[in-house]
């Protein structure tokens, strides 16, 4: 692939922006506190889009692209169910006990809800989840420049992959480095920006050219163009999951046990100037969110609608010219509309699955419609915005790892009584640990075919039952710190049990369950992680009752502003109709019942 | 982009987005975006200070 020297030029001008801002910020950083929680003095809309923008890694957007590609619109419900209704409820019930606890983690907050151990376990965890994470978001974004040719042109091949991880190592670490939390806030809020600005005129562009959602609606199948259709059974919907399953285990305890707990969003909203700023936050950022399918997820319908005859009887047709490895152009002769066929790296044949039928690359929707529509200069924008998501990713997460490692491992077990000069400067050494960690886990990933979904499931694990802790420990006051050690251990070893005994159909027993023995078999892989994580959270929260129930609970007056019974409710009656958290919630939910109403 | 898309209007590059230049309007549209947020927030400068008290805080601190 050939980029203009426009291109290269946007390109630049982002990045230098970027660093810019590091610097601009570098002064500001006093102390741990400016550098870890950015001084709790950012504006609402900011830490808002920052909140997103910090979610919208590498598999958010080539995830998600990909997914719209393969099931259609019914992906809509990562957003609609499994992100609207948890965002609502962080932002109305736990954000007050996060930031009025004045805790500066989340890990924190369990410290001082239950006990030590309870934080320990949730730390440790978390750290090692971060570094995994920003490694894969540098890893997929090596690859895709390594298989997008981007940097043909400038050095031989076997270097491209080692410099792509470099460089963006470089860049997150210098921004990072310079004006910690803030820096990273600001940064997420230009990349919210960038990411809208380099998708939507593609989403516009692309609609034009297939007539439209009607036109999408006339060349695909109904299943793709409906988010409901189907939905009442496993087999009747392209996800292979019936609505039990969806509505519980995605859109309850999946998707509650990331946006409530997961501190890598939660930090930006502790990050704001008040208590009501913060309950906002995820208000606020849920607006956009449930737009984001458009930008996302639609590009992937277009890329196979483009010249799709999926389900019609309507004549083959073929793609003008379409893109594989290395940006080389091959002969049309598949039928998914811009959706390239997956090729062996090594011989430059394509992949054909055991009935000889050709593999597809999904993950390349988003990538070909950049390339397919975008001429010179605004393509450079759009490759911009890519790379743009791929660094929220990761910078979110060397964020969140800095901050747990000086507050909840190092300062709370290795030195405690560190001057706040001292912590600011583990704190940047964390910064550069976590960075380097990071680039440890994206070569690993290049060395083991299965890490991906060997991490994918640690994290289900490790996250599905972590939800029944925060709910029982906020709201209910019985709940003792033993209760909730014994029911995350619990929890997780359910979901372990349970990946062991189940498989998804079509799959052999492994990595992808059934381990210890194969009792039954789920429609979907996405059927047995939800239900893994109901079967986890139903664990975690059986256990941590009944330990709860044979503890002594500690006394009421040290939970005052850790409980909801115990806490006085904010006070929302100097706010403007219009500034309350409640009246924006209530706004957020008709929307999202909106959307669903529209393409049910 | 939007000076890119004025050198380059009528070019044969925007067959590739239907005939539409989208340099040149695209550009445009986010210049002005651009601008009107950077004079909304010159209005508002303290909001962009991530150090320096807000209003209220600094009227709290010279009552005491």
């Amino acid at each position: 692939m050939t980029l203009g020297f426009v291109d290269w030029l946007i390109m630049l001008v982002y990045f230098v922006f970027v660093l810019g801002i590091g610097f601009a910020l570098k002064r500001y950083m006093r102390t741990s506190h400016d550098f870890f929680l950015a001084g709790r003095s950012i504006p609402a809309w900011v830490c808002g889009l920052a909140f997103i923008s910090a979610n919208l890694g590498a598999q958010e957007v080539i995830g998600m692209g990909a997914s719209g590609a393969k099931y259609g619109i019914i992906t809509s419900h990562f957003y609609w169910i499994g992100a609207i209704p948890a965002m609502v409820f962080v932002g109305v019930f736990m954000m007050p006990f996060y930031y009025g606890s004045k805790a500066r983690s989340v890990p924190e907050f369990l410290r001082m809800r239950f006990d030590e151990k309870t934080r320990a376990i949730n730390a440790f965890s978390f750290a090692i989840m971060t570094v995994f994470s920003s490694g894969i978001s540098m890893y997929a974004m090596a690859l895709l420049i390594q298989t997008l040719g981007l940097f043909d042109k400038l050095m031989p091949p076997q270097y491209i992959f080692h410099v792509s991880v470099i460089l963006s190592a470089v860049i997150v670490l210098g921004y990072i480095f310079l004006g910690g939390l803030t820096s990273a806030i600001y940064n997420e809020v230009l990349q919210f920006f960038l990411i809208v600005a380099g998708f939507a005129p593609l989403v516009w562009i692309g609609l034009r050219n297939v007539g439209g959602w009607h036109g999408i609606q006339q060349k695909l199948p109904a299943t793709m163009t409906h988010s409901w259709r189907g939905m009442a059974h496993a087999n009747t919907n392209s996800l292979g999951v019936e609505w039990v399953g969806l509505t519980m285990g995605l859109g309850f305890v999946l998707s509650f046990g990331y946006w409530c707990t997961d501190f890598l969003v939660v930090q930006r909203a502790m990050a704001a100037d008040s208590e009501e700023s913060a309950r906002r936050v995820p208000l606020i950022a849920a607006i956009p969110k449930m737009f984001f399918p458009f930008l996302v997820i639609l590009p992937g319908l277009i890329a196979v609608t483009v010249t799709s005859n999926m389900g019609k009887d309507l004549p083959v047709t073929a793609t003008s010219a379409t893109i594989a490895a290395r940006g080389q152009v091959v002969a049309p002769k598949h039928f998914l509309g811009l959706i390239p066929e997956k090729v062996n790296p090594l011989n430059g044949e394509a992949i054909v699955d055991d009935k000889g039928k050709p593999v597809y690359n999904y993950d390349l929707a988003i990538p070909v419609m950049l390339l397919h529509y975008f001429p010179t200069g605004i393509l450079g924008l759009g490759l911009t915005a890519l790379l743009a998501s791929f660094m929220s990713g990761m910078a979110g997460n060397v964020t969140a790892f800095n901050t747990v490692w000086t507050y909840d491992i190092y300062q709370s077990y290795i030195n405690k009584r560190g001057t706040d000069a001292h912590y600011l400067w583990m704190g940047r050494m964390a910064t550069i640990g976590g960075v380097v960690l990071s680039i440890g886990a994206a070569y690993a990933a290049t060395r083991f075919n299965n890490i991906m979904d060997a991490l994918q499931l640690i994290f289900s694990l490790v996250n599905a039952p972590l939800f029944a802790t925060f709910l029982l420990g906020m709201f209910w006051k019985r709940t003792t710190g033993h209760g909730a050690f014994t029911g995350l251990l619990a929890g997780t070893f359910a979901a372990l049990l349970h990946h062991g005994l189940t498989l998804p159909m079509g799959e052999t027993p492994g990595l992808h369950g059934a381990w210890i023995s194969h009792v039954h078999t789920y429609p979907s892989d996405m059927a047995q992680n939800f239900w893994t994580a109901i079967f986890a959270f139903s664990v975690n929260l059986l256990v941590t009752i009944a330990v709860s129930l044979v503890t002594r609970p500690r006394p009421e007056s040290e939970l005052v502003g850790l409980v909801y019974s115990l806490t006085p409710k904010p006070v929302e009656g100097h706010l403007a109709w219009y500034e309350k958290p409640s009246s924006l919630a209530i706004a957020v939910l008709v929307m999202l019942v909106a959307l669903n109403l529209v393409f049910r | 982009m939007a000076a890119w898309g004025m050198f380059t209007r009528g070019s044969a590059i925007y067959e590739k987005s239907l005939g539409v230049n989208l340099n040149l309007t695209w550009g445009l549209l986010m210049f002005v975006f651009g601008l009107v947020m950077f004079l909304v927030g010159r209005r508002v400068r303290w909001q962009d200070d991530p150090v320096t008290p807000r209003p209220w805080e600094r009227e709290r601190k010279s009552r005491h």
